[in-house]
């Protein structure tokens, strides 16, 4: 179910999405985990060790965060030939729901949903919202940080991602 | 925080009129902001928006009935859904449109009913704790309590106030940006009512 505000629609109550991100200046270590995807597999963030991962904390019921998928999926497919992987980490959702929705996506999403049932990870990256998205470059640090919902395949995110190569 | 410490002391009368004289004299202008009030035709739900000093917040009319249904959707027990259907709701979404940081505090914010008495917001620490305590680990869809905003982040989620269906209140509420203190008031809001049709 999505979380439209009331009778009003979530799409006319909600900000246009933009393309901001919050270079940080002193640039963290991201967290290890060890999450599973929808087909089993575990993903843990040490094993992209040298390549740029976007992890993006995001849930069904969030309208931002469903906004936002089909840009992610634009952005992860004008890079395919290079080192970046996008991890879609969905907070306190099963499998049946969260495969029901991807098949709504248009683009529908082909890099990983990894489940975060317990919300752990998310309390350790502190995600106050969703969706929040962190940019890690290919040393394991978090470069870049957003809170809400982006238009990932925007000219000025690519340039930010592609600088990151 | 000046401003909030003087308000948060005073009594109830004493507050509103530091808080208004305070916006006069230091908010530049936050007490003048133009609010936008809408409503959904089909929902009858009524929609605030008001944007300035780079602030920019929405509150939309949540209906209990709609509570309950997005709360049970989540799989919460039936008192848990029960008891936050209660409230008076608020879809509530905070964007910073300023080129610089800012932050806000709800537990900051006050609401003065019609009547003159004054509520404060029941914060999401407040739910999340009484939730654990029953075992239900789940702390979404309600807005944090304290929130930084970088440029271009936005944050949306519900707020809640024990208020009953179809109250209505003035909002004071509050923000900081570059160290500053910001205040504005909100006036003739309302709880969704009881005969809402929410969805």
């Amino acid at each position: 179910m999505l979380l439209p505000l009331s009778g009003l629609t979530a799409e006319q109550a909600l900000p246009a999405a933009n393309y901001k991100l919050k270079l940080l200046s002193n640039p963290v270590s991201a967290p290890d985990f060890l999450l599973m995807d929808m087909d089993g597999q575990q993903h843990s963030l040490k094993q992209y060790r040298g390549k740029v991962v976007i992890i993006n904390f995001w849930a069904t019921w969030c309208p931002p965060c469903i906004r936002e998928m089909p840009s992610l999926q634009k952005l992860y497919e004008e890079f395919k030939s290079k080192p970046l992987v996008v991890l879609a980490i969905n907070q306190w959702e099963d499998e049946d729901r969260v495969f029901e929705y991807m098949g709504r996506l248009k683009p529908a999403p082909t890099f990983p949903i990894l489940f975060d049932s317990d919300s752990k990870l998310s309390d350790l990256y502190k995600v106050q919202g969703l969706p929040s998205t962190y940019i890690i470059n290919k040393q394991g640090k978090i470069v870049y940080r957003a809170k809400g919902g982006r238009d990932f395949d925007h000219p000025e995110i690519m340039g930010k991602i592609r600088a990151l190569f | 925080m000046m401003y909030c410490h003087i308000y948060l002391e005073g009594n109830s009368a004493m507050r509103r009129f530091l808080f208004s004289l305070l916006c006069l004299l230091s908010c530049n202008f936050s007490a003048f902001a133009d609010v936008k009030l809408s409503a959904d035709e089909s929902s009858g739900s009524s929609k605030w928006q008001v944007e300035q000093q780079g602030f920019s917040l929405t509150l939309v009319q949540l209906g209990a009935e709609y509570v309950s249904a997005v709360f049970a959707a989540r799989g919460l027990p039936k008192d848990v859904v029960a008891d936050i259907s209660t409230y008076c709701l608020f879809g509530t979404i905070i964007k910073n449109t300023s080129n610089t940081t800012l932050s806000s505090q709800l537990s900051d914010w006050r609401i003065v009913t019609s009547e003159g008495k004054e509520h404060r917001l029941k914060l999401k620490d407040e739910w999340v704790k009484q939730w654990s305590a029953k075992g239900v680990a789940f702390r979404w869809l309600l807005l944090s309590d304290q929130q930084n905003f970088d440029d271009g982040d936005w944050i949306q989620g519900f707020t809640t106030v024990a208020l009953a269906p179809g109250q209505s209140f003035d909002l004071y509420y509050s923000w900081k940006q570059q160290g500053k203190l910001f205040n504005n008031i909100i006036r003739g809001m309302s709880c969704a009512s009881v005969t809402q049709k929410t969805l």
